[in-house]
C-alpha cells in the first residue's frame, strides 16, 4: 500500500503540491440489532477507498475515492490540486504548518478475543437471551440489542516522508427496553444510551459488561419510570452519574475547545464558542476541583491511536486543570495561530473519503476524592440523575438544557423518589463553577460516544469520555413551563 | 456498469432471490469562515449493498471494491452468513418485473458548477460582505449521485438526485443572521441578493433589546419551522410507530389535534430533489394528506404494516428488515398573505430566523428543546425594531400546531433529517421559551 501512496505523492508534488498527504482506509464493520425476539437487522460492511490533501499556491485542496486501483491516481490527485489553486482565490493568511516532525512507525489498538473470529450464533444467542429477559416485564414491549464491531487498517503518508500503518479493532454491545402505557414511552438502556459501550477491545469487552445480569434491573426501572412523575421545576443541588457527565464533558468543554470552532471556521453550521482566544489560559471554566484531560494516550478509549490524521504523535494535556481553562484541541493547520509550535494532536477524519478537521480526543474528567455515597448523604434537596436522552446547547456552547432518562430526588441525604424526564439546564461556566464534589476512582469509568457530529459534510467520530459522578449545587432543574 | 454488476451478483447468488443497491455519487463542498476559504473537497464514491433472501432469512453486505474476485467473494460470504440467520416470517418477497428510471435532466447551469465557480460565489459575496465591514462563513456545495435498485426478478429502478446550496452567515459587531439558497437549478440564485439581505438583517441588529424567558407570539422563518416540524414528521405518521404506540397518531388517529389552518401532504412531487417514485420496496409512492385542516387521519406505510394493520400501502418502506417507513417529501400548504404581510399586521410578536440544536424530550407530546440563532427580531406595531438576544424554548408540537394563526402563502424548500419539505413560514401564539442566554 505504501507503494501506492509514494505514487500519490510523487503525482502531486510533480502537479505544483508543496505539501501532499494521503490516507488509505481498508475498513470491515459487522452489525446485529435485534428487536423483540427477532434479528431485525444483520450486515457486513468492507469499504475501502483513499483520500488526497494537498497545498498549493497557498491554498488546501481534497479529492478521494472509493477505488484503489491505480488507474484512480491521476484523476484524484489533479482534482485535489485544481481544489487547492481554487482556494488560494480567496484566501488571506499563508497556511503554517506546526513543525511536529514526521514518523515511520506500525501502531495497533490491543485485544484478547478477534471478534471477527466469535461465531454469530454466540452473538446473536447473547442478544436474545437479553431480550426475552427484558420482555418477561409486561410492560416493556419494545426490547432492543445492539452489537458491533469495526477492523481497520489506516495507511497514512506524507510528502514530508511520515509512513504510519494503524490497525484498530473496536467492538460495541448493549440494549435498551422501552415501556409503553399511560399514553407515555419510557426507556432505559444498558451499558449506556445508543447503542452501548464501545471501545477498542475485543470480544472480551462485551464478556466484561455483564449484559445479561443487569437486564432485569434495567426492564423494572423502565417498568417503574410509567408511574414515576416529572420533578418540579425548581433550584437543587444536583448530582450527575457518569453517563451523563461524559455527555456534559463532550458537549460544555469538548466542542467549546476545538481550535477552528473558536476561530469562526464552524460559525455557518455547529457555531462558534464562548471561550475565544482573549480568553485563552484566562478562564475560571471551573471550580478548583474541575481537572479535564485530553488523552489519546488512554487505554481502550475510542479516541485513542499511535498517531492523528496530520502523523502527530498521540499525547495526553490538560484542558482545565484546577478550574483554569489550559488548552485548546488543535492541528498542525491552526496551532500557530495560537502561537504555538506544536500541534496537539486532534486532527481526525472519520473515514477515506473525509478531509480531517479538528476532532475531540479522548477527554476525561479527572476523579475527586469523594466516596458517591458520601455525595447522595450530604445533599439535602437534591436530584440524581443518570442515562443519555436528550440533549441541547447554543452555538457558543453557553446554554444547555439535557434530559436523563432517570432521576431521583434526594432529601436529607437519601434517594427517595424515581422521577422520569428528569432534565436541568444551565450556562457553561457557572455551571462547573458550581462543582463542589466529585466523586473518587473507584466509581471513574470511561464512556464511549460513537455519534459525534461535527464537519461539512458531515462527520461522524468515537471518542470516549472518563467520568465518575459529580455534585453541582443550585442548578435549575425540571421542564419550565411559563 | 451497474447492469453488469447487477448480473454477477445475480448469477453467483444461490440464493432464491437477491437485490442490489448500487450509489454512485459525488459530493463537493467549499467552506469558508473569517473572510476565506478554509476547507474545500469533493469526494467520490461508489458502493454496493447485496442482500440475499431465501426460506425467509436475510442479509446483507456492503461493499466498495467491485473486482470480480471481490464479487464472488462477498457472494460466497453472504450465502454462509445466509444459512446462519434466522427465519422471519415478516420478510417480504423482492419487488419484480419493472425497468424505470427517473428523470435526469441535470441543468446546464449545474453541469458547468466546479470549485472555480464556487470560488467565484465565495469570493463575491465576501466582497460584499466586507465592503460593510462585516465578516462571513458559510459553504458553497454541489452534490450529484444516483441509487439504483436491482433484484434478481428483473426489476430495476434508478433514480437521480443533484443538489446545488449557498450558506451564508454574516457577522459583525451588532450580530449575526445567516441566509440560505438550495436548488437542483442555480437559475434563481443571485449571490448579490443573498449577501445583501444578510448585510440588511444586520442592521435591525444595531440596537438590541434584552428579553427574558417567557410565552410569547412567534414568527417562524420557513427555515425555523422547518426546523422545528421535522420532529413531527420523523416522530409521527409512521405506521410502525403507531403499532407500536410510540407516536400520538396511535391514540389520536382520526381527531382534530391541530389549528384548522394545518394541512399536510406527503407528496413525492412536492419538491424538486429527493423524488422518489418507487419506495426501497418497489411499491409506488404515493401522495397522502397526512393533517386536514387539523385533523390527523393517515398513516404512512410499507408492505409490512400494511397488510399488519389493514392499511393502504403508501409507498414509504425504507428497510426491508427493520420496517422503518418515514414522510420523505412533506408539505404544509401555505395561507393566503405573504410573510412580509404576516409581519406587518402583527402588533407585538417575535420574528425567528433559525433554530439551534433541537431535540425530543417527549416523543408523544413531541415536547421538544432548542435554541433561537442566527436573529431574533422584535415586531411593534408591524415593524421590525429591534434584535433581541437568544432564547431557548421547551415546547409540545402538538400544543404549538394548535396555536397556529396564521401561515404564510410563500413556501420554501428545506432539506430535513431524511429528505426535504416544503413549508410556510408560521404565526404560533404563546410559545413557550424556558431559558435565555446573554447573546
Amino acid at each position: 500500500m505504501f507503494d501506492f501512496c509514494d505514487k500519490v505523492l510523487n503525482y502531486a508534488e510533480l502537479l505544483g503540491a508543496s505539501y501532499a498527504d494521503i490516507r488509505i482506509i481498508i475498513r470491515d464493520i459487522e452489525s446485529l440489532y435485534t428487536k423483540n425476539g427477532k434479528l431485525e437487522n444483520y450486515s457486513i460492511n468492507n469499504i475501502e477507498g483513499f483520500g488526497v490533501r494537498v497545498i498549493c499556491d497557498n491554498g488546501w485542496g481534497f479529492a478521494s475515492s472509493s477505488n484503489l486501483d491505480s488507474s484512480q491516481i491521476e484523476k484524484t490527485v489533479r482534482k485535489a490540486v485544481s481544489i487547492a489553486k481554487a482556494s488560494s482565490k480567496v484566501r488571506k493568511e499563508p497556511i503554517i504548518l506546526s513543525k511536529d516532525p514526521p514518523f515511520q512507525d506500525r501502531w495497533a489498538s490491543t485485544y484478547l478475543i478477534d471478534p471477527f473470529t466469535v461465531p454469530f450464533d454466540n452473538k446473536l444467542q447473547t442478544l436474545l437471551e437479553i431480550d426475552e429477559i427484558l420482555r418477561n416485564e409486561p410492560s416493556v414491549k419494545i426490547a432492543e440489542g445492539y452489537m458491533e464491531f469495526r477492523r481497520e487498517h489506516k495507511y497514512f503518508a506524507s510528502s514530508e516522508n511520515a509512513r504510519i500503518l494503524q490497525t484498530t479493532i473496536v467492538s460495541g454491545a448493549g440494549y435498551s427496553a422501552t415501556a409503553v402505557g399511560n399514553e407515555d414511552v419510557q426507556t432505559r438502556s444498558y451499558p449506556m444510551s445508543f447503542g452501548g459501550q464501545y471501545m477498542q477491545m475485543g470480544w472480551e469487552l462485551v464478556e466484561s459488561l455483564k449484559l445479561k445480569e443487569n437486564a432485569q434491573r434495567v426492564a423494572s426501572e423502565t417498568a417503574a419510570l410509567l408511574n414515576a412523575k416529572e420533578p418540579e421545576p425548581k433550584v437543587r443541588d444536583l448530582i450527575i452519574g457518569g453517563e451523563q457527565l461524559s455527555l456534559q464533558i463532550h458537549e460544555s468543554c469538548g466542542h467549546p475547545s476545538e481550535l477552528d470552532r473558536v476561530l469562526g471556521y464552524e460559525e455557518n453550521y455547529a457555531g462558534s464558542s464562548f471561550i475565544t482566544v482573549d480568553k485563552y489560559r484566562n478562564l475560571h471554566y471551573g471550580s478548583h476541583k474541575v481537572n479535564i484531560v485530553a488523552d489519546s494516550t488512554l487505554p481502550n478509549g475510542l479516541g485513542t491511536f499511535g498517531y492523528d490524521d496530520d502523523g502527530v504523535r498521540a499525547q495526553r494535556f490538560f484542558v482545565v486543570k484546577n478550574g483554569l481553562y489550559q488548552n485548546y484541541l488543535t492541528n498542525r493547520e491552526l496551532a500557530y495561530t495560537i502561537n504555538e509550535d506544536r500541534s496537539r494532536g486532534c486532527s481526525r477524519a472519520d473515514n477515506f473519503s473525509s478531509v480531517p478537521i479538528i476532532r475531540m480526543i479522548n477527554l476525561s474528567l479527572l476523579p475527586g476524592d469523594d466516596k458517591f455515597e458520601d455525595i447522595i448523604a450530604a445533599t439535602e434537596d437534591g436530584l440524581y440523575v443518570d442515562g443519555i436522552k436528550t440533549w441541547s446547547i447554543d452555538q457558543m456552547r453557553l446554554n444547555f438544557q439535557f434530559t436523563c432518562q432517570i432521576g431521583y430526588l434526594i432529601k436529607n441525604g437519601k434517594m427517595i423518589e424515581m422521577v422520569k424526564n428528569p432534565t436541568y439546564q444551565g450556562i457553561t461556566p457557572n455551571f462547573w463553577q458550581s462543582c463542589d464534589m466529585i466523586a473518587s476512582e473507584e466509581y471513574w469509568k470511561p464512556w464511549g460516544v460513537i455519534n459525534c457530529g461535527k464537519g461539512q459534510p458531515a462527520q461522524v467520530m468515537m471518542m470516549t469520555h472518563g467520568a465518575a459522578p459529580a455534585r453541582f449545587k443550585n442548578v435549575m432543574t425540571g421542564i419550565v413551563r411559563h | 456498469m451497474v447492469d453488469q454488476i447487477a448480473k454477477k451478483v445475480f448469477e453467483l447468488s444461490k440464493a432464491e432471490q437477491t437485490e442490489i443497491f448500487f450509489y454512485d455519487g459525488v459530493e463537493a463542498l467549499t467552506r469558508f469562515g473569517q473572510n476565506q476559504i478554509t476547507q474545500n473537497v469533493e469526494s467520490q464514491s461508489q458502493k454496493m449493498s447485496i442482500r440475499m433472501l431465501d426460506k425467509q432469512k436475510t442479509a446483507s453486505m456492503e461493499i466498495s471494491n467491485f473486482s470480480d474476485k471481490t464479487i464472488k467473494n462477498a457472494v460466497d460470504k453472504l450465502y454462509q452468513i445466509l444459512q446462519h440467520q434466522v427465519q422471519d416470517e415478516r420478510l417480504q418477497p423482492l419487488p419484480e418485473d419493472l425497468n424505470f428510471k427517473a428523470n435526469d435532466t441535470i441543468p446546464e447551469s449545474f453541469k458547468k458548477l466546479d470549485e472555480n465557480i464556487r470560488a467565484e460565489y465565495v469570493k463575491k459575496a465576501l466582497y460584499i460582505l466586507n465592503k460593510q465591514s462585516v465578516s462571513g462563513a458559510g459553504i458553497c456545495s454541489q452534490s450529484k449521485y444516483n441509487v439504483t435498485h436491482m433484484t434478481s426478478k428483473n426489476y430495476s429502478h434508478t433514480f437521480y438526485d443533484w443538489k446545488f446550496a449557498f450558506s451564508l452567515s454574516a457577522k459583525n459587531e451588532y450580530g449575526i443572521t445567516r441566509e440560505e439558497f438550495q436548488g437542483t437549478t442555480l437559475d434563481n440564485f443571485n449571490i448579490d441578493k443573498l449577501a445583501n439581505k444578510c448585510i440588511d438583517s444586520l442592521n435591525f441588529s444595531k440596537e438590541k433589546d434584552r428579553i427574558e424567558a417567557n410565552k410569547y407570539d412567534i414568527i417562524f422563518t420557513p427555515e425555523a419551522f422547518a426546523e422545528l416540524i421535522q420532529y413531527l414528521f420523523y416522530f409521527s405518521f409512521s405506521a410502525k410507530e403507531f403499532y407500536e404506540k410510540t407516536s400520538f397518531m396511535a391514540f389520536k388517529k382520526g381527531q382534530q389535534v391541530f389549528s384548522p389552518l394545518l394541512t399536510i401532504l406527503n407528496n413525492p412531487h412536492a419538491t424538486d430533489s429527493s423524488a422518489l417514485y418507487y419506495d426501497f420496496e418497489g411499491s409506488p409512492t404515493k401522495v397522502v394528506k397526512l393533517v386536514d385542516k387539523g385533523y390527523c387521519n393517515n398513516l404512512i406505510s410499507n408492505r409490512y404494516f400494511s397488510k399488519l394493520l389493514n392499511i393502504e400501502n403508501t409507498g414509504n418502506g425504507l428497510s426491508p428488515t427493520t420496517f422503518d417507513c418515514f414522510p420523505i417529501n412533506p408539505e404544509i400548504e401555505g395561507g393566503s398573505r405573504s410573510l412580509e404581510q404576516i409581519i406587518q399586521s402583527s402588533d407585538n410578536a417575535l420574528l425567528i430566523n433559525r433554530l439551534h440544536y433541537l431535540n425530543i424530550i417527549d416523543p408523544i407530546t413531541l415536547t421538544v428543546t432548542g435554541m433561537t440563532r442566527d436573529g431574533v427580531y422584535k415586531i411593534e406595531k408591524g415593524k421590525i425594531t429591534t434584535s433581541t438576544n437568544n432564547l431557548r424554548f421547551t415546547e409540545s408540537i402538538l400544543t404549538a400546531l394548535s396555536n397556529i394563526e396564521e401561515l404564510s402563502s410563500d413556501r420554501q424548500q428545506c432539506e430535513w433529517f431524511i429528505g426535504f419539505m416544503k413549508v410556510p413560514a408560521v404565526k404560533i401564539k404563546q410559545f413557550n421559551f424556558s431559558s435565555a442566554t446573554d447573546f
